[in-house]
């Protein structure tokens, strides 16, 4: 590639254009959760006065109407796809060769995807749930007191995808075939669903770690009580252990 | 790569339509029960003048009204004041009233979070309970129908100019 000038230029254009498809599962993401919020909702709650004012108020019931039932399933089907691009698809397109030849480590590969992960992740959910709160009280951008529910909410989402992403992406290097590995996954969300499940009832976990609870001033991950966290998170720690370990073990692929 | 991705945007896509189905077959409980109504119930015994102050916070549309609502017993509500600001802007309306109260209900002009704080002054004999509640009704909706419908005309345009110019050109290329 030239080091300057137009012709750089428009190969650059050229190579964020081949991610195209990236950002058009990305905005039609956006869309899916737009549709989910209700436009007309309404909402109402009393002795708020948790808040230190009226503006943070206005945010947090805000941030707190911007919620739907199902969005926690969405979210999670989500979480996987984006779990399947990163893992699984790309070993079958010879992306871990262009990764080796760059001079990169299975590790260090495993970190820019945790990242790449929350930007999908984020952005789409994110976007959606600022949209549609602009469209309900647009002045509400000028409270800048307010914001800071935002910043929690962004906080509390990034931190349960970081949750999910070791579990998911065990389990997608272990299956390597993104069929294999969807139709695990997808089951795991449908059928095992339940209170004695492995990763125990993930789905009514998701309610607790998505809904941001106006009443009680706390936010999303944070207000989850200590006993139902804890477990979580130490699965999640062992599988990226285990991923840790399962890159260490295999070593390198010998390229020939 | 670009087959398995677009596996995986149709895949995202369907669930679209799987949504839409999911919400009319079972609207979430949590979404009904959320929304319009808040309040308040104070109860106690003794006889004297006492207050009662709510605040409720409400995001509402533009032409949905909230209706205030009293219900008492063991009580005379001698007075009312309520007051509602509209937060983001800071427009604020004052209303109060004496006597047994017939509230007023209030019309939102303008969409957004509500701050509204009512006082109520009642005369309590013995044991009382009072009920405070602020309801929400949904008002017409059908200027957003002709603004989405304005909006949706305006894109097909776009899309179609679009369209042909890119058709115009795919042509002369080849």
């Amino acid at each position: 590639m030239p080091r300057r000038g137009t012709r750089r230029f428009f190969e650059l254009v050229k190579w964020y254009i081949s991610f195209f498809n990236l950002w058009a599962a990305s905005a039609a993401l956006f869309f899916l959760y737009l549709l989910l919020y209700d436009r007309f909702r309404v909402n109402v709650i009393s002795s708020y006065l948790w808040a230190s004012s009226p503006s943070e108020g206005a945010w947090a019931l805000l941030v707190g109407t911007a919620f739907s039932e199902l969005e926690p399933m969405v979210a999670a089907m989500h979480l996987a796809l984006i779990v399947a691009l990163l893992f699984s698809l790309e070993e079958g397109e010879g992306m871990s060769y262009v990764r080796y030849a760059g001079g990169a480590g299975r590790l260090e590969a495993y970190a820019a995807k945790w990242l790449a992960s929350l930007a999908l992740f984020l952005s789409p959910l994110v976007g959606a749930k600022l949209a549609v709160i602009l469209s309900w009280d647009t002045r509400a951008s000028l409270l800048l007191l307010g914001w800071r529910f935002a910043a929690l909410l962004v906080v509390s989402l990034a931190a349960y995808a970081t949750y999910l992403f070791p579990i998911l992406s065990a389990l997608a290097v272990v299956v390597k075939r993104p069929l294999y590995y969807l139709i695990l996954v997808f089951l795991e969300l449908y059928v095992i669903e339940e209170r004695w499940s492995l990763l125990s009832a993930r789905y009514l976990y998701m309610h607790a770690a998505l809904f941001f609870l106006p009443n009680t001033g706390g936010v999303g991950f944070f207000s989850v009580e200590r006993s139902a966290l804890l477990p979580r998170l130490a699965a999640s720690l062992l599988c990226a252990i285990f991923t840790v370990l399962w890159y260490r073990l295999k070593g390198e692929v010998k390229w020939r | 790569m670009r087959l398995q991705a677009s596996l995986l945007l149709s895949l995202s896509l369907l669930l679209v339509p799987l949504v839409f189905l999911s919400h009319a077959s079972s609207p979430p409980p949590r979404e009904l029960w959320l929304s319009e109504r808040g309040g308040t119930v104070v109860y106690g015994s003794g006889v004297g003048e006492r207050v009662v102050r709510e605040t409720f916070l409400a995001l509402i549309h533009v032409n949905d009204t909230v209706y205030f609502d009293i219900r008492s017993s063991g009580c005379e509500v001698t007075s009312y004041r309520l007051k509602i600001v509209h937060v983001s802007s800071g427009v604020s309306y004052e209303y109060e009233g004496l006597g047994e109260p017939a509230l007023p209900t209030f019309t939102a002009s303008m969409g957004g979070v509500y701050s509204m704080e009512l006082e109520v002054r009642f005369e309590a004999r013995g044991d009382y309970n009072l009920q405070v509640e602020a309801r929400v009704g949904r008002g017409g909706k059908v200027g957003y129908a002709r603004l989405y419908l304005y909006e949706a005309i305006v894109g097909c345009v776009l899309l179609l100019v679009v369209g042909l110019y890119a058709a115009k050109r795919y042509k002369e290329v080849l």
